[in-house]
C-alpha cells in the first residue's frame, strides 16, 4: 500500500515530486505543462493493478490531472485504503492475484455504491465488459492503453463527478432557498414541519394537518404523499367542505346503478379508486355525523360498501386530513365523533400561521414573484415600501391572502416594481393603523438634501435583498460583506425578526 | 482452445508489459526535459511501444476471429481454417 500522493499545484505547472519509490521514478523539476486539468483537484483516486509499472505509470499521469492518488496491488490492499479513505474514483484492474477485479468490484460497489470504477480490462472481451457495466463500472480501458487515453477516461470522470456534485448542491440549494416539497419557507417553525413531514411521509398510518385556513394543508399533504413511498400511487384531493353530503357519499364510496335518480351506471369511489395511494380529506370538520360514521367503519374495516350497493368493496388507501377547526372542541360539542378523531390523529401536523414567521414573507414574494413571471414573461421587483408593508402586516388570510394579494398587485402594476399603492387597501389601512407605534423605527428623511452613509448602506442592502428575491446569502456576496454582518444590519432596521 | 487460452494469457502480460511502455513513454515525453538525443530516444522508445499496441490488438482480433469460428464450425474443422489467415496476416507483416 502507497502513502496518498498529494500535490498542490499552481494550474500549468508540474509538481516538483520527491524522487523515490513514493514518487514517480523520474528526477521531476519544474517545467510547464500545456494541458494539465486542475479540475481533478482534490478528488482521489485508488489505483488497484498488480502490475507495478503500470500502477505507477498510471499515479503520475493521474497526478499530472491534480488527483490525490493511492495505489494497491490487489483487493485486499484496495480495501484497507477504502475503510479509511474518502475514495472518488477507483481503476481497477480485472485480472488481480487472489480476489479477481470482477468480484472486487462487487464488493467495493456494495460498500461504497458511491464511487465510480472503471475497470481495465486486459482480455478485452465483450463479456468480461458487459459484466463489468452490470456489476456498477462507470466505464471500462483496454490494456495496453497509452497516457492520452488514460488523460482523457480521467477527464471524463473528472467532468461527470464536477457534474453529478452541482446537480447536487442546486438541488440542496434550491431546497434550502425554498423550503421542501413545494413548500416555501425557512423558519423554525418551517424547519420543524419538514422534518415531521419526512416522518410523516415514511409510514402508511393516516395524519390529521393541522392550521388555519390559507396555511397550506393542501400542499403540506401533497409533500406527504410525494416523499414517500405512495409517491408513484394516486393522490386524490376532496374537500368536504364544499361538497353536499349526498355528493360527499357517492364520492367517496362511490354507488351502484339504480342507487338513486339518475345513476344510470355504477360508479367506483374515490376511497376504492386510490388503490394503494393518498385520499385528502380536507375540511374534514364539515364531514356530517353520519358520513363519519361510514368513514370510520371503512378505515376500520378497510373496506367500503357503495351507495346502494350490498357488497362490500376492499380499499387499499392513505388517509390524510385536513382541518382549520379545533376538532378537540367539535369532539367536545358533539359534532365530531371522538373515536374518528382518534382514529385520524395518529400524527398530527401543524403548520404555524403566516404571522408567526414573517421572516418567510421575503422569501414567499420572491418565490410567487417567480411564479408570476414564469406565467406571464414580465419580470417584477416588489420596493422595499411595500415589503416593509407586508412585513408588518398580520395576515389573517396566511399564505394565500399573500398569494392573491401579490396577484392582484402584479395585475394592478403598469410598471415592473410593485409598489404600496398596488398592494390591497387592507395592507395599506392596517400600516396606517400601526403606524403610531412604527413611527420611531421610520427611516430618517434627508431634509437637506444629504443622504447619510447608514441610509444608504440600508438602501443597498435592502435593495439587494429585494432584488434577489430574499436570498440574503447571495445579497452579502454581492455587496462584500459578511452573512453575519448582513444579518445584523436587518436586525438593526427590524427588517427581520 | 486450449492453446488460444495461453495465447490470450499471454496477451495479458504482454499488454501489461506494453501499457507500462507506453505510459512511461508519454510520461518521459511530456514532463521531462530531456537533452541532447533524449527527446528523439522518448520518441522511438513511444512509437516503438504504440506499434507493439497495435501488434497486440491485431493478435486479438485474429482470436475473437479463431473463437467465433469454433463456435460456428466446431473445433474439429478451427485448424484448416485458422492456420492460413494467421499465416497471411504474418506475411503481409
Amino acid at each position: 500500500m502507497q502513502e496518498e500522493q498529494r500535490v498542490p499545484r499552481d494550474p500549468g505547472e508540474m509538481p516538483v515530486f520527491p524522487i523515490g519509490d513514493a514518487g514517480p521514478r523520474f528526477g521531476w523539476t519544474k517545467m510547464t505543462v500545456q494541458h494539465a486539468s486542475t479540475e481533478a483537484n482534490l478528488l482521489n483516486l485508488l489505483i488497484v493493478d498488480d502490475e507495478r509499472v503500470v500502477r505507477e505509470g498510471c499515479r503520475d499521469v493521474a497526478q499530472t490531472l491534480g488527483f490525490a492518488t493511492f495505489t494497491a496491488e490487489n483487493a485486499e490492499q484496495a480495501y484497507k485504503i477504502l475503510d479509511g479513505t474518502s475514495v472518488d474514483v477507483i481503476l481497477l484492474d480485472l485480472r488481480l492475484p487472489g480476489i479477481g477485479g470482477l468480484e472486487a468490484l462487487r464488493q467495493i460497489k456494495e460498500r461504497r455504491p458511491e464511487i465510480i470504477v472503471i475497470v481495465v480490462t486486459g482480455y478485452a472481451t465483450v463479456q468480461s465488459a458487459v459484466q463489468a457495466m452490470k456489476h456498477g463500472a462507470f466505464d471500462y480501458v483496454t490494456k495496453p492503453f497509452n497516457m492520452d487515453e488514460l488523460r482523457i477516461l480521467l477527464d471524463r470522470v473528472t467532468g461527470h463527478l464536477k457534474l453529478t456534485t452541482e446537480n447536487r448542491i442546486l438541488r440542496e440549494q434550491v431546497k434550502a432557498r425554498h423550503g421542501f416539497g413545494g413548500l416555501v419557507g425557512r423558519a423554525p417553525e418551517m424547519e420543524r414541519l419538514y422534518r415531521i413531514i419526512t416522518k410523516a411521509a415514511n409510514s402508511t398510518h393516516p395524519v390529521l394537518i393541522m392550521g388555519e385556513s390559507g396555511t397550506g394543508k393542501e400542499v403540506v399533504a401533497r409533500a406527504v404523499h410525494y416523499t414517500g413511498c405512495y409517491k408513484d400511487k394516486p393522490f386524490i384531493p376532496v374537500d368536504c367542505g364544499s361538497l353536499v353530503p349526498t355528493l360527499i357519499e357517492s364520492e367517496l364510496f362511490g354507488y351502484v346503478k339504480g342507487a338513486f335518480t339518475g345513476a344510470q351506471h355504477s360508479k367506483q369511489g374515490l376511497l376504492a379508486m386510490a388503490d394503494g395511494g393518498t385520499v385528502f380529506l380536507d375540511e374534514i370538520g364539515e364531514l356530517p355525523i353520519d358520513l363519519q360514521s361510514k368513514l370510520l367503519r371503512a378505515l376500520q374495516e378497510k373496506e367500503i360498501r357503495p351507495v346502494g350497493g350490498t357488497r362490500a368493496v376492499p380499499i387499499n388507501v392513505r388517509i390524510l386530513a385536513a382541518t382549520n377547526r379545533d376538532l378537540e372542541q367539535a369532539v367536545q360539542q358533539g359534532t365530531f365523533r371522538r373515536d374518528l378523531y382518534f382514529r385520524l390523529n395518529v400524527l398530527t401536523l401543524r403548520i404555524p400561521p403566516l404571522r408567526d414567521r414573517k421572516q418567510d414573507i421575503p422569501l414567499l414574494v420572491g418565490h410567487f414573484l417567480e411564479r408570476a413571471e414564469r406565467a406571464t414573461g414580465f419580470q417584477r421587483n416588489i420596493s422595499d415600501e411595500a415589503l416593509k408593508l407586508m412585513l408588518t402586516y398580520e395576515w389573517p388570510g396566511n399564505v394565500r391572502e399573500l398569494e392573491h394579494s401579490l396577484d392582484r398587485a402584479c395585475a394592478l402594476t403598469s410598471g415592473p416594481t410593485i409598489n404600496s399603492i398596488d398592494l390591497p387597501t387592507t395592507i395599506q389601512n392596517w400600516h396606517a393603523q400601526t403606524q403610531a407605534v412604527l413611527a420611531p423605527e421610520a427611516p430618517a428623511v434627508p431634509t437637506s438634501g444629504i443622504v447619510p452613509i447608514a441610509e444608504m448602506e440600508k438602501q443597498a442592502i435592502l435593495e439587494a435583498i429585494n432584488r434577489l428575491h430574499g436570498d440574503k446569502l447571495e445579497a452579502a456576496r454581492l455587496l462584500g460583506i459578511g452573512k453575519t454582518t448582513l444579518y445584523r444590519k436587518l436586525k438593526e432596521y427590524g427588517a427581520v425578526s | 482452445m486450449a492453446a488460444v487460452m495461453g495465447i490470450r494469457r499471454q496477451l495479458h502480460d504482454l499488454s501489461n508489459i506494453l501499457t507500462g511502455l507506453l505510459i512511461t513513454a508519454g510520461l518521459l515525453k511530456h514532463f521531462v526535459p530531456l537533452t541532447g538525443n533524449g527527446g528523439r530516444y522518448a520518441d522511438d522508445l513511444e512509437e516503438g511501444s504504440e506499434r507493439a499496441a497495435g501488434l497486440v490488438d491485431d493478435i486479438r482480433r485474429e482470436i475473437h476471429r479463431l473463437e467465433a469460428l469454433v463456435d460456428k464450425r466446431g473445433e474439429s474443422t478451427i485448424v484448416c481454417d485458422a492456420r492460413p489467415s494467421l499465416g497471411q496476416q504474418s506475411g503481409e507483416n
